[in-house]
């Protein structure tokens, strides 16, 4: 909707109290990025109703600002390893809630939820053997593929034999992290193996929370720190394999909330990124994450471009480039 | 020593925050964190909501310091905007029943924070008494809108009086106090 000079005015003081409809909030807010006069007038009435709350200042509980400090500060990266068991624990904590009439509901990728803990059991396990075997490399068609094969497997097994084979087959995996920082592991790089399958946990402890109605923990910043810097460092590439080409353009990542951060990335995976970026994205940390992991719709996803409004978006359309099941 | 609750404090401490200087954040969460707790603790009624309104409030100028233009307005009243539009977000999404419930049990909330009032007493007394002066219908549609978080439609509804009606006594009351203050010399935008 759009706003006449005379709506503005019949407008203004519920506007400065947020006593609008949201379409008529927005239609004031565009009038008045366009009009100074309308602006100093709505910021006067705001000015009022400021003060009005003014006069009910409360001490905040003490632990509030160590929390508020808490969340600001930087956050660093797991060692992978760590990321990974966390990720287990509490994808194991949310599989203890389920019922019997959960196992069938049907998930995000199609699997069903006892499926798709198999799904993770047998990708596991398909790591483990793929470790110090250059000849394997496991991408997302290859994670479809296994799991359609070998699902058939677990077809008379017990929701509670499913579970075992998967806690089996992730604790061989975090074995395998214990060997040498050169060990390839499915085609990647062992650390880079780990942080795969901690964000796979991570997304599909989500799709279970999902289908099942049941609470998950909250995931531990410093995990979800570890899981952006993957998704960060994979983007140049996603730009490519989607087909997108910015050579030479610079971006700089900022994604909010607990665990997020801010990256300078080259656009073009063979180049460093500039000292000023082209576009600076800043968009949730867990969305952000959700849509590397195809969860989200490019427009589900709440970011903010400033420079390059399509290189922007470019990064958001890419970055589930290499997201499987 | 520059005057905390002057504007070039706040451009200091804006300057800061871009610099992420974590002791900035610190600094404004003290001058300003009972003033955003008290203003989102009345408007939602629900302490544990409130703080993480308070939280969300300062975090979001933390990530985003560049979204507070001195040049626009005044620190306060760009805190009270995005707490106020928060608070009023979490009441509209909460049903009734529970919110009366949890603005029941709010009235046992701590007790005004000096320090803050101290700074900020003789405007907020001036505005108080400039709202007690309002007629009643203009007074009970701003205090339905603003510390019930009411849409202007749900105000007109509540009190049996048409939605223009409604809307003109919110502007109305605002500009009078507005009008008021600045009859006394009393520059909101600058005290």
């Amino acid at each position: 909707m759009d706003v006449t000079r005379s709506e503005f005015q019949d407008l203004v003081g519920a506007y400065a109290l947020d006593a609008l409809e949201p379409d008529e909030a927005a239609a004031m807010d565009a009038f008045i990025a366009e009009h100074a006069d309308a602006a100093a007038e709505a910021e006067r009435l705001r000015d009022v109703a400021a003060w009005l709350g003014a006069a009910g200042a409360l001490h905040p509980p003490i632990g509030l600002r160590d929390r508020l400090l808490t969340a600001a500060l930087p956050v660093e990266p797991l060692p992978p390893a760590d990321a990974l068991r966390r990720e287990s624990a509490r994808f194991e904590a949310l599989l203890d809630s389920l019922d019997e009439t959960d196992l069938e509901l049907p998930t995000e990728n199609g699997l069903s939820v006892r499926d798709l803990v198999a799904h993770v059991a047998i990708v596991d396990e398909a790591f483990v053997a793929s470790a110090n075997d250059d000849s394997v490399f496991i991408d997302a068609a290859s994670v479809e593929q296994m799991t359609r094969a070998r699902l058939p497997e677990i077809g008379d097994w017990t929701f509670e034999e499913v579970r075992e084979r998967a806690r089996r087959a992730r604790a061989a995996l975090l074995a395998v992290g214990e060997r040498p920082a050169d060990t390839r592991v499915g085609g990647y790089s062992l650390t880079s193996a780990l942080v795969i399958r901690a964000f796979e946990t991570w997304t599909h402890c989500h799709d279970v929370a999902l289908a099942s109605g049941k609470p998950e923990v909250e995931v531990q910043a410093p995990v979800m720190r570890t899981m952006a810097e993957l998704a960060v460092q994979t983007l140049p590439l996603a730009l490519a394999a989607r087909g997108y080409s910015y050579p030479g353009r610079t971006a700089q990542v900022v994604m909010t909330g607990p665990g997020g951060g801010d990256w300078m990335i080259a656009c073009d995976a063979t180049e460093t990124p500039g000292p000023i970026p082209d576009v600076v994205l800043r968009v949730p940390v867990v969305e952000f994450c959700r849509r590397f992991a195809d969860r989200l719709t490019v427009d589900d996803v709440p970011f903010e471009a400033d420079g390059d409004a399509d290189l922007g978006r470019a990064l958001v359309d890419a970055a589930p480039a290499f997201a499987g099941l | 020593m520059v005057d905390a609750a002057s504007g070039e404090w706040e451009l200091a401490v804006r300057d800061r925050l871009v610099a992420r200087d974590q002791s900035a954040l610190c600094d404004l969460y003290d001058q300003f964190g009972s003033y955003v707790f008290g203003l989102a603790a009345r408007v939602i009624g629900d302490r544990h909501a409130a703080e993480d309104v308070t939280q969300e409030v300062f975090l979001s100028l933390w990530e985003r310091p560049g979204a507070f233009d001195p040049a626009r307005g005044r620190l306060r009243t760009f805190l009270g905007t995005l707490a106020h539009r928060r608070a009023v977000d979490v009441v509209r999404r909460e049903e009734a029943r529970r919110r009366r419930a949890a603005r029941d049990a709010a009235t046992t909330m701590p007790i005004p924070d000096v320090g803050e009032l101290a700074m900020a007493i003789v405007t907020a007394e001036q505005v108080r008494a400039e709202v007690n002066r309002l007629p009643d219908e203009q007074r009970a549609a701003i205090e339905l809108a603003y510390f019930g978080g009411r849409t202007y439609r749900q105000v007109a509804k509540e009190l049996g009086i048409p939605e223009g009606t409604a809307k003109s006594r919110m502007r109305l009351g605002l500009g009078r106090i507005a009008q008021a203050l600045e009859a006394q010399g009393v520059d909101l935008a600058w005290t």
